[in-house]
C-alpha cells in the first residue's frame, strides 16, 4: 500500500488577508460585483476628495475656529468645499443629467424642455403672484430715474428684451405660454406702465413676434436672442433713437460672418450637458458668427461725449446686438452692457462712472431682460437708481 | 450628516471603516462611540453634550436598576424613564405646550406667556427611545447589562441608527455588542443594501420633493394639487424613509450588526392593522412593548384593549412631532385600528379581496398623511377641502409649474417599484436565474447613477430627521 505524500503534509496556513480574499472570491458573482462596486466608488471618491482638499479654493474657505466648530459652520463649509472641489464633478453632473434627459426628458430645475430640442429658462415660466406690484415698483423707480436724467439733458429709452418663451412660445412643450403667465401682467403691461409715467420705451416684442414667423429669433439652447433676433430688436431700438436724436453723426459699418460652427448655449450648461455629445442631449445651435466694424465716420473729435450709450444685460452682448444697432442707426454707439447685470447692474455702474458723470450721452438706452420685471425688487434697486 | 452626501460617502465612511478595521475586536466599541459622536457632533456640536448626558445618566441609572430589587428597582427605572422623557418633553414639546397655553390664554383675554423657542436636537426622539429601551430591558431582565459605559454609549449613538432609526430595543443588540462576526459576505450584503437604499432615496424620493412641497405650500390648493401632492407624498415618504432604513441596515451589516427590518411592503397591506405591522416596524414594536403592554395591552377586556390601542397610536403620533396634526394623525390611525378590531369581532367576515382591500387601505393612509404633512390643523383642513373638490378641480399655477414629465415618470416608477418588487421577490425562485442575476447586476449602474445624481441635486435632508 502506498501513501499519498500530500496527505501527510499539513496544508499551508493562509494569512488572514488571504482568507478574506478567498472568502470574497467565493461569493456569488452578483454579490461580489456589487460589493466591489461599492468599495471602488467609496475609495475612488475618497481619493478624489483628498485631491480636492489639496486644491486652493478661495470661494469655499473652511474656517476652523472654536466658534465655527461649535456652530457647525466648519462642517457645512467643509461639505460645500468637498462638493465643489470633487474632481470629475462636472462629469458626474453630466452623467446624471444625460440619464435624466434620455430616460424621462428630465432636466435640472433651472430649465424646462420644449419641443424639438428647444430649451427654456424655468424662471421665465414660473408663476409670479405679485408680478403687478413688483412691476409698478420698477416702473416708479424708472420714471424717477428718467426725470433725473432729463434734468441733466439725457434722454432715457427703455428697451425690454422679451422672454424667449414669449417670442418662441410655439416651441414650448404645450405650444403656448402656460395659462398662468397669460393671466399675469407681462411685457405689454410693463410698457404701458412706463408710458403712463412718461418714460420712453422701445417695443421689441411686436417686431420680434412678427419676425419669428420667418426665422427663429432666439437660440434653441440659449436664453438669449440669436443674430436674427438681435437684428430685429436693434432695428426697433434704432428707430426709436433716430426719432429722439435725428442728427446723430453718420457712420457706415461692415458686417462679416465667420464660417458656421456649433454654439453651445447657456441652457445646455445649466443642464450640465455642455460636455456631452449631441446624440445624447438637445443638439447645439449652429451659427455663422457675425462681426460688425466701422468703415469710418460717425465719431466726433477724440474725447467728444458719446451720443448714444447702450447699458444693458447679457442680451446687449449677444447676437452682435451692438453691431446691429449701429448698422440700423447708421451711427456709432457706446456699449456698456455687462454679464449678470440683472435689472439695473450695468446702468448703476455706468451712472457712477466718470465716463457718464463727465460726459453724459444724449440718449441712454437701458436694455432690461423681461424675466426680471415680475421678481421682487432687490435691495439695491429699492434706492433711487441715479446717484445724483 | 446625511448618508446621501459626499462628505459621508467619501470622507466619514471610509475613515470610519478604516479605523474600525484597524481596531482590535475588544476595542471596537470605542471606535464606534468616537465615530458616532463625531458623526453627530460635527453637524450639531452644541447638542453633543445632550447626547453624552443621556448616555451617562441612563447608564448610571441603569446600574442602579440592576443593583436593586423590588420597589427601589422600580423607582430607579421610573427615575430613568422620567429623566429621559423630561428631556424629550422639554426639547420637543415645550414650544407646543406654551403655544397651546397661549392659545387658551388668548381666548380668555390674558397676555401670552413669554417664551424663547427651543431648538429640537437632531435624532433626539430616537436616542431617547433607545435609552428608555435599555432601562426597561434591564428592569425586565430581558437583556444582559453591557460590559461598560462604552458599549452602552456605542449602542445609543451607533451612527447607522442614531438620527433616524430604526428604533432598536436594547435586548436585540446587547449580545451583538459582546460578539459579532465580520465576513466579506456580510460586508457585500451590507454594501448591496446601502446601495439599494441610496438609490431609493436619491432617484425615487428626492425628485418628488418639489412637487409635494408646491402642493402643500399652495394657499388654496385645487383638487388636482391636493390629490397629486398627497399621492406623491405617499410615494416620497416611503422611498425616503425605507431608503434611509436600508442604508442604516446596510451600514450596520458592514459593521457586523444585524438590524431588524423596518419596512415589510407596507403599501401592499390589506388592512390598517397589517399596514402598521409593516410600516416603520421598529417604532410599532417599540410602542407595543413599551407603551401598549404597560398600559395593559389586551389583558383587561375589549373596551380597555381598544382604548389602549387608540392611546398608543395617539402617543405614536405625538412622538413624530410637537404639533396637534401629529396627535390627530395618530388618533386617525388608532381609530381605524379599533374599528377594524371591532368589526372583526362583531361580524367575523372573511378578509376582503386584495383588489378592494389594498386601494381602500391606501386611501385611508393617504388621507391620514394629509395631517402628517400639513403645517397645522387649519392647513390640513384646507387640503381636505381641496381633496373634496371645494376649491375647484384644477392645478394652481405654482403646482402646475412643478408637474413635469420627469416627476410624473418618477412617480409612476415609484408606484411600479412598490407593487412589482414584492411580486418579484415572491416569485424569484420561479424566474430564470439569468433574469434574477441581471437584476442584481443592474443595482451597480443604478447606484452609480444615484451617486452621480448627488452632484446634480441640491441638498435634500431626510424627512425623518425632523422627528
Amino acid at each position: 500500500m502506498t501513501t499519498n505524500p500530500t496527505t501527510l503534509t499539513r496544508p499551508p496556513t493562509r494569512s488572514a488577508p488571504r482568507r478574506v480574499l478567498d472568502a470574497a472570491l467565493a461569493l456569488p458573482r452578483p454579490l461580489l460585483v456589487t460589493g466591489v462596486a461599492f468599495a471602488a466608488t467609496v475609495v475612488g471618491g475618497t481619493l478624489g476628495a483628498l485631491r480636492g482638499a489639496l486644491v486652493t479654493d478661495v470661494q469655499h474657505p473652511v474656517t476652523v475656529t472654536a466658534s465655527a466648530l461649535l456652530s457647525g459652520r466648519t462642517f457645512h463649509a467643509a461639505e460645500a468645499r468637498l462638493d465643489a472641489t470633487l474632481p470629475g464633478r462636472s462629469a458626474l453632473v453630466a452623467t446624471a443629467n444625460t440619464a435624466r434627459y434620455l430616460t424621462t426628458r428630465g432636466a435640472s430645475d433651472e430649465v424646462r424642455l420644449g419641443q424639438g430640442g428647444w430649451i427654456f429658462l424655468a424662471s421665465e415660466l414660473a408663476p409670479h403672484p405679485d408680478a403687478a406690484r413688483h412691476m409698478q415698483q420698477r416702473a416708479d423707480l424708472t420714471a424717477q430715474l428718467a426725470r433725473v436724467l432729463a434734468a441733466r439733458g439725457v434722454t432715457l429709452l427703455v428697451a425690454v428684451s422679451p422672454n424667449k418663451s414669449r417670442v418662441e412660445a410655439a416651441h414650448l412643450s404645450g405650444g403656448a405660454l402656460p395659462a398662468w403667465l397669460r393671466a399675469e401682467p407681462g411685457y405689454r403691461e410693463y410698457q404701458a406702465l412706463l408710458r403712463a409715467r412718461g418714460v420712453l420705451t422701445a417695443d421689441l416684442l411686436t417686431p420680434m413676434q412678427a419676425a419669428v414667423a420667418g426665422a427663429d429669433q432666439y437660440y434653441r439652447t440659449d436664453t438669449h436672442w440669436n443674430q436674427a433676433g438681435a437684428r430685429t430688436a436693434a432695428r426697433a431700438v434704432a428707430a426709436r433713437v433716430r426719432a429722439l436724436a435725428g442728427d446723430l453723426p453718420p457712420a457706415t459699418f461692415r458686417t462679416t460672418a465667420a464660417p458656421a460652427t456649433p454654439r453651445t448655449g447657456d441652457l445646455l450648461r445649466l443642464m450640465g450637458l455642455h460636455v456631452v455629445p449631441d446624440a445624447l442631449r438637445p443638439p447645439t445651435d449652429t451659427e455663422a458668427t457675425e462681426t460688425t466694424v466701422s468703415d469710418g465716420g460717425g465719431g466726433g473729435l477724440l474725447g467728444d461725449a458719446p451720443q448714444v450709450v447702450l447699458a444693458g444685460s447679457s442680451y446687449g452682448l449677444r447676437g452682435n446686438f451692438e453691431g446691429a444697432v449701429q448698422t440700423a442707426l447708421g451711427s456709432a454707439i457706446t456699449n456698456v452692457s455687462r454679464e449678470g447685470a440683472d435689472f439695473s447692474g450695468s446702468l448703476r455702474s455706468y451712472l457712477r462712472d466718470p465716463a457718464f458723470t463727465d460726459t453724459p450721452p444724449r440718449v441712454l438706452v437701458w436694455e432690461i431682460p423681461e424675466r426680471f420685471l415680475p421678481l421682487p425688487v432687490a435691495a439695491e434697486d429699492h434706492a433711487p437708481l441715479a446717484p445724483f | 450628516m446625511v448618508f446621501s452626501s459626499y462628505i459621508f460617502l467619501f470622507a466619514f465612511l471610509p475613515a470610519f471603516l478604516l479605523a474600525y478595521g484597524l481596531t482590535p475586536a475588544r476595542w471596537r466599541s470605542w471606535t464606534i462611540l468616537a465615530g458616532s459622536l463625531l458623526f453627530y457632533g460635527w453637524t450639531q456640536p452644541a447638542f453633543l453634550l445632550l447626547l453624552v448626558t443621556v448616555i451617562v445618566v441612563t447608564y448610571v441609572l441603569g446600574g442602579r436598576v440592576l443593583a436593586t430589587q423590588g420597589r427601589a428597582r422600580w423607582a430607579w427605572l421610573t427615575a430613568g424613564v422620567v429623566v429621559n422623557l423630561g428631556l424629550l418633553g422639554y426639547f420637543k414639546y415645550a414650544n407646543m405646550t406654551v403655544s397651546s397655553m397661549n392659545g387658551v390664554r388668548d381666548l380668555f383675554g390674558l397676555d401670552p406667556l413669554t417664551w424663547t423657542h427651543v431648538v429640537l436636537p437632531m435624532g433626539l426622539s430616537f436616542y431617547i427611545f433607545h435609552a428608555i429601551s435599555y432601562l426597561v430591558d434591564l428592569h425586565r431582565g430581558t437583556a444582559r447589562a453591557p460590559k461598560n459605559i462604552v458599549d452602552f454609549g456605542a449602542f445609543v449613538s451607533l451612527f447607522p441608527h442614531l438620527v433616524a432609526g430604526p428604533i432598536l430595543k436594547f435586548h436585540l443588540l446587547a449580545d451583538q455588542f459582546r460578539e459579532r462576526t465580520h465576513t466579506p459576505e456580510q460586508f457585500a450584503l451590507g454594501a448591496q443594501r446601502f446601495m439599494m437604499g441610496l438609490s431609493k432615496k436619491v432617484l425615487l424620493a428626492d425628485p418628488l420633493a418639489p412637487l409635494v412641497n408646491a402642493a402643500y405650500s399652495a394657499p388654496h390648493p385645487g383638487a388636482a394639487d391636493a390629490w397629486l401632492g398627497s399621492v406623491a407624498y405617499t410615494v416620497q415618504l416611503f422611498f425616503d424613509f425605507s431608503g434611509y432604513s436600508d442604508m442604516a441596515i446596510g451600514l450596520a451589516l458592514m459593521l457586523g450588526f444585524k438590524f431588524p427590518e423596518n419596512f415589510l411592503d407596507p403599501y401592499t397591506a390589506t388592512s390598517i392593522t397589517a399596514f402598521w405591522q409593516r410600516w416603520h416596524v421598529s417604532l410599532g414594536t417599540f410602542l407595543r412593548e413599551y407603551v401598549y403592554i404597560p398600559l395593559g395591552g389586551n389583558r383587561h377586556g375589549l373596551t380597555r384593549t381598544n382604548l389602549n390601542l387608540f392611546l398608543t397610536m395617539a402617543v405614536g403620533g405625538l412622538w413624530h412631532g410637537a404639533n396637534w396634526t401629529f396627535v390627530l394623525w395618530g388618533m386617525w390611525n388608532g381609530g381605524f385600528l379599533v374599528l377594524e378590531r371591532v368589526l372583526k369581532k362583531k361580524f367575523g367576515r372573511p378578509p376582503p379581496p386584495v383588489w378592494y382591500a389594498v386601494p381602500k387601505v391606501m386611501l385611508i393612509i393617504i388621507l391620514g398623511r394629509v395631517l402628517f404633512r400639513s403645517d397645522s390643523v387649519a392647513h390640513a383642513g384646507e387640503v381636505y377641502r381641496a381633496l373634496a373638490g371645494f376649491n375647484g378641480l384644477n392645478f394652481t399655477p405654482d403646482v402646475a409649474f412643478t408637474v413635469t414629465p420627469e416627476r410624473l415618470a418618477v412617480l409612476a416608477a415609484g408606484i411600479a417599484v412598490v407593487y412589482v418588487s414584492p411580486l418579484w421577490r415572491s416569485r424569484s425562485a420561479q424566474l430564470r436565474p439569468a433574469l434574477v442575476r441581471t437584476a442584481q447586476y443592474a443595482l451597480t449602474p443604478v447606484f452609480l447613477l444615484a451617486v452621480a445624481t448627488l452632484a446634480a441635486q441640491h441638498y435634500a435632508p431626510f424627512l425623518y430627521f425632523q422627528f
